[in-house]
C-alpha cells in the first residue's frame, strides 16, 4: 500500500464517517427549507420543545462552506484514520460522537445562562474534526509528525488545530463556535484522563491499592539483623 | 339571485377589504387571506350596510390566512367543525357577490374548489345553503377549511396548549430516535463479534 493510500485509506471507519457527513450535509443544505428546523442544534428548541434528537443529528452537519467540507473530509480521513489505528474503530466513534454530543449538551446548558446562544442553529461535524485534530496532536505529544509537509511536534499540531477554532471565533463570532470550543476543552480533558473505561479502571486500581495499604498498616518492615530476637513472637510462624 | 340568497347576503358576515373580502368570525376578529390583509390600502373594512370596521392589527396564522382584529360591530359566523365531501355544492360569498362552488377534493386543511366564472373571491366565505361557514376562500381554486382555521386561531390564542402538544410529540420522536440508534448500535456490535 502506498504511503498516500495508507494516509488517506478510504476503507477506514473515519473515511466512512466523512462520507456520511458529506451526504447528510449536502441533503440538509439542498432541502434546507424542510430540514432547517429538524437537524441543526437549536438549544432553545431542545429545552422548550424537547427536540432531543438534535443533540445527535447536528453532529453530522458541516458548515455551509466548500472549504469546510473539503478540509473537514481530508482531516477526518487522514487524522481520523491515524486515530483509528491507535484506538480502534469503536473508540473513534465513541470519541467523535461522545465529545460532540457532550459539547451539544454543554451548549444547551450555556443557553440557559446566555439566551442568545439558544437561538442560534449549530452544526457539529466541524467540532468532531477539530477535536480529532487536537486529540491526535496531544497524543503525539513531543513526537514528530507533519502538518502538510512541515515537520512539527504533536503539541504544535494540536496548537495549530486549536488556533483555527480560536481564529474563527475571533474573526467571526465567539457564539458561532461554542460547540467547537467546548469540544476542544473536552478533548484536552479526555486526552489527560483517557476513555471512561480507562478512568474507571484507574479508579478501581487506586481503591485496591488504598485497601491494601490499609490492611498492611499494622505490619512493620524488619531489617535483616533484627530478625528472631528474643523479643519477637513466633506465634504467626508455621 | 333567489330571495333566500338575497336575505342571506344582507345578514352576511362578509366585509369588503381592499381587493378581497374578509369573514367576521367573532366580535372583534375577522378572517381573510394574508395577501388581502397585507395589500389592503386602508385600515378599515366596509360592511354590507355601508358601515365600516376599523382594522387594528393583523396576524398571519398559516395556510395563507390572516386574523385581523377590528373595532366595530359585525355579524359573526361560526366556524364549522365537520368535514366536507368531494362533490358537495356550496356557495362563495364575497362583499356584494355570490358564486356557485363545488368541492372537487379535500386534502388536510385545504378544499379544492371549482368556481365557474370566479371573480375576486379571495377572502370570501364558503357557505352551505343554511349559511354554515365551511371555509375561507384562498384563491379561485381553493379554500382553507373552518377546522384548520379554528385550530390555527386556537394555537395563536392559546400557545401553551400548542407547545405542550409539540413537547409530547417531540419527546415521542426523540424516544423513537434513540431507541433506533441503540438497536443499530447493538446490532452492529453483535455483527462485528461474529
Amino acid at each position: 500500500m502506498s504511503q498516500l493510500r495508507q494516509w488517506l485509506n478510504p476503507r477506514t471507519t473515519a473515511a466512512k464517517m466523512a462520507v456520511v457527513f458529506c451526504i447528510v450535509s449536502v441533503v440538509h443544505y439542498a432541502a434546507f427549507a424542510w430540514t432547517k428546523d429538524v437537524l441543526p442544534l437549536v438549544a432553545d428548541r431542545v429545552t422548550h420543545e424537547f427536540t432531543l434528537w438534535m443533540l445527535v443529528t447536528y453532529t453530522v452537519l458541516f458548515h455551509k462552506d466548500p472549504l469546510s467540507f473539503i478540509f473537514g473530509v481530508l482531516i477526518l480521513v487522514s487524522i481520523g484514520g491515524a486515530l483509528e489505528r491507535h484506538w480502534g474503530a469503536k473508540r473513534l466513534w465513541l470519541f467523535g460522537f461522545g465529545i460532540t454530543i457532550a459539547a451539544g449538551i454543554v451548549t444547551v446548558g450555556l443557553s440557559l445562562v446566555f439566551p442568545l446562544i439558544g437561538m442560534l442553529p449549530y452544526v457539529g461535524a466541524n467540532a468532531i474534526v477539530s477535536s480529532m485534530w487536537v486529540a491526535y496532536g496531544l497524543l503525539m505529544g513531543r513526537g514528530q509528525t507533519n502538518f502538510w509537509g512541515l515537520p512539527v511536534t504533536g503539541n504544535t499540531l494540536a496548537l495549530i488545530g486549536a488556533a483555527f477554532v480560536l481564529l474563527s471565533g475571533l474573526l467571526g463570532s465567539w457564539l458561532a463556535v461554542i460547540p467547537e470550543l467546548v469540544g476542544l476543552g473536552l478533548t484536552f480533558v479526555h486526552v489527560r484522563l483517557g476513555f471512561p473505561q480507562d478512568a474507571l479502571q484507574r479508579f478501581g486500581s487506586w481503591r485496591l491499592q488504598r485497601d491494601l495499604n490499609k490492611r498492611s498498616s499494622h505490619l512493620r518492615v524488619i531489617s535483616g539483623d533484627q530478625r528472631n530476637t528474643p523479643r519477637d513472637s513466633d506465634k504467626y510462624l508455621h | 339571485m333567489s330571495f333566500a340568497v338575497v336575505a342571506f347576503v344582507l345578514a352576511a358576515p362578509v366585509v369588503k377589504m381592499g381587493a378581497g373580502s374578509g369573514v367576521v368570525i367573532s366580535d372583534g376578529l375577522l378572517l381573510t387571506t394574508a395577501r388581502v390583509a397585507r395589500d389592503s390600502p386602508r385600515p378599515e373594512a366596509l360592511l354590507e350596510d355601508g358601515g365600516t370596521l376599523a382594522l387594528l392589527q393583523t396576524v398571519e396564522i398559516g395556510e395563507g390566512l390572516a386574523l385581523v382584529a377590528f373595532e366595530g360591530r359585525g355579524a359573526p359566523a361560526e366556524l364549522e367543525g365537520g368535514t366536507v365531501d368531494a362533490g358537495t355544492a356550496l356557495r362563495v360569498l364575497t362583499a356584494g357577490s355570490s358564486w356557485e362552488a363545488v368541492v372537487i377534493g379535500a386534502s388536510g386543511a385545504v378544499l379544492e374548489l371549482s368556481i365557474p366564472d370566479a371573480g375576486a373571491v379571495e377572502g370570501g366565505a364558503l357557505l352551505d345553503e343554511t349559511g354554515r361557514l365551511w371555509g375561507v376562500v384562498r384563491d379561485g381554486r381553493s379554500a382553507v377549511t373552518s377546522v384548520a382555521a379554528r385550530d390555527a386561531i386556537e394555537a395563536l390564542v392559546n400557545p401553551q396548549k400548542k407547545a405542550a402538544s409539540a413537547r409530547w410529540r417531540n419527546l415521542g420522536i426523540s424516544a423513537a430516535f434513540f431507541l433506533g440508534l441503540s438497536v443499530w448500535w447493538v446490532y452492529r456490535s453483535k455483527r462485528r463479534r461474529y
